[in-house]
């Protein structure tokens, strides 16, 4: 899988369930996950992975639950602490311009 | 398994692949009660399989029991075996339906187990020795989806969801209905799916590349699973999947009988199997799912009294994948 910052799809669409998308602007990074891994990462600039994890570096920290031992809270969990996607600007934002096809 | 059955078995299994890869998934009961030689006597046959040029590849399915540093050391020096566990979920709602016979819950030794297993990777590059989990949804946890999730999120530890399959002499009252489940696992998609943390939930991220590329892959919506699957057990009986073991009218051959398991995939019951698709099962042809699903699992079906019927959990498969079809719909039309 291509996790550089080189990007590797041009602007070509690709057409889901019956609509013709920009993988790249689905903010969704769970879904642009699953789209490089089976519908192809031709359609996905070099960069999707990056950008998740960004967003995990960004909200582990609010992640109340990384002991083990504190799994009992699970029933009390508080997910207004969590990342969500969201919140952050749209993925079509930060992605870069690519025109030119491989 | 006798060391004879054992590399009947293999062998035949890689004549019959014919040059596609195989995956040999040990299961049991609790696999690893064969002992340690036993997966020395696997290894040793797959290495041979692999120096022909065969694609050859071993996991095991255990309750978790039995992870010794042994095992895991065996693992790490042939880098061979990727293991998965089962554990539905935290301490108090996995001690409930996991115990030993003593009554004790099997919690802490599993917990060990997998994270053990995690541990490993850091020394193996390039190999994955395992350690997701499936967790088996039943009345005591459906209510707790999300409290599981929110603990295996917080170990980074991805899982698949199955619904408990009640057969032989399962407790009935742990069963949950269709409905139920369908119901708790939207809930469960909507917490998911928003979630920055990437950790995978199966079958979620399985169902929702059904949807996008309308070619399904899991054992549940293929096609036909009788044409990549086959169980062989103990005594080397052929059976079309590890869960009608020891069902006589699903008994297919032996691979210790003349012909072989080339015999039993080619018997008038596998061919039956086999042409169980979405076109021949009764109201799968009007489905707007059926390219996707083709008709469920089969064993729930036969599970249910009638092996070409739907499989008794469509009901929960179409609502998920609508649930799944009307979120991704709106994310692709935001991103024409």
């Amino acid at each position: 899988m291509n996790t550089t910052n080189e990007p590797t799809a041009d602007n070509q669409t690709v057409e889901l369930l019956g609509i013709n998308v920009h993988a790249d602007r689905i903010a969704n990074p769970k879904i642009r996950q699953i789209i490089a891994e089976r519908v192809g990462e031709r359609y996905l600039t070099g960069n999707y992975t990056e950008t998740y994890k960004e967003h995990h570096q960004q909200y582990n920290k609010y992640d109340r639950y990384d002991k083990y031992d504190e799994y009992s809270k699970y029933d009390k969990h508080d997910r207004s602490a969590w990342g969500l996607w969201r919140e952050t600007p749209p993925r079509v934002e930060e992605a870069p311009k690519c025109n030119t096809p491989q | 398994m006798t060391s004879r059955t054992l590399s009947s078995a293999m062998t035949q299994v890689v004549e019959v692949a014919n040059g596609r890869s195989v995956h040999f998934i040990w299961h049991g009961g609790e696999p690893l009660l064969a002992g340690l030689t036993f997966f020395e006597e696997v290894n040793k046959h797959s290495q041979l399989f692999r120096a022909k040029g065969h694609s050859v590849c071993n996991s095991i399915q255990t309750n978790g029991t039995l992870v010794t540093d042994r095992l895991l050391d065996f693992i790490a020096t042939q880098r061979d075996f990727s293991l998965s566990f089962s554990l539905d979920g935290p301490r108090d709602l996995n001690d409930r339906t996991r115990m030993y016979k003593d009554g004790r819950g099997c919690f802490d030794d599993v917990f060990s187990g997998m994270h053990k297993t995690r541990d490993l990777a850091k020394h193996t590059a390039g190999f994955y020795p395992g350690g997701g989990v499936i967790v088996v949804v039943n009345k005591h946890n459906i209510k707790q989806l999300p409290g599981i999730y929110c603990f295996f999120r917080a170990q980074r530890m991805g899982f698949k969801l199955i619904p408990v399959i009640i057969s032989g002499s399962a407790d009935k009252s742990l069963a949950v209905s269709p409905i139920e489940f369908a119901t708790a696992m939207n809930s469960l998609f909507d917490t998911w799916i928003d979630d920055t943390e990437s950790v995978e939930i199966d079958p979620f991220t399985t169902m929702l590349g059904n949807l996008l590329t309308s070619e399904p892959i899991g054992c549940h919506h293929s096609v036909s699973c009788a044409g990549n699957f086959v169980a062989i057990g103990p005594l080397g009986d052929v059976y079309p999947c590890g869960r009608f073991d020891g069902v006589p009218e699903y008994h297919l051959g032996n691979v210790n009988d003349s012909g072989g398991l080339a015999a039993a995939l080619n018997s008038s019951c596998h061919e039956r199997l086999r042409h169980r698709t979405a076109s021949t099962v009764p109201g799968c042809t009007k489905c707007e799912f059926s390219a996707i699903c083709h008709g469920g699992c089969m064993h729930n079906a036969a599970n249910s009294g009638d092996l070409m019927a739907r499989d008794p959990f469509c009901s929960a498969y179409k609502l998920m994948y609508a649930h799944m079809r009307k979120y991704l719909l709106g994310e692709l039309k935001r991103a024409t």
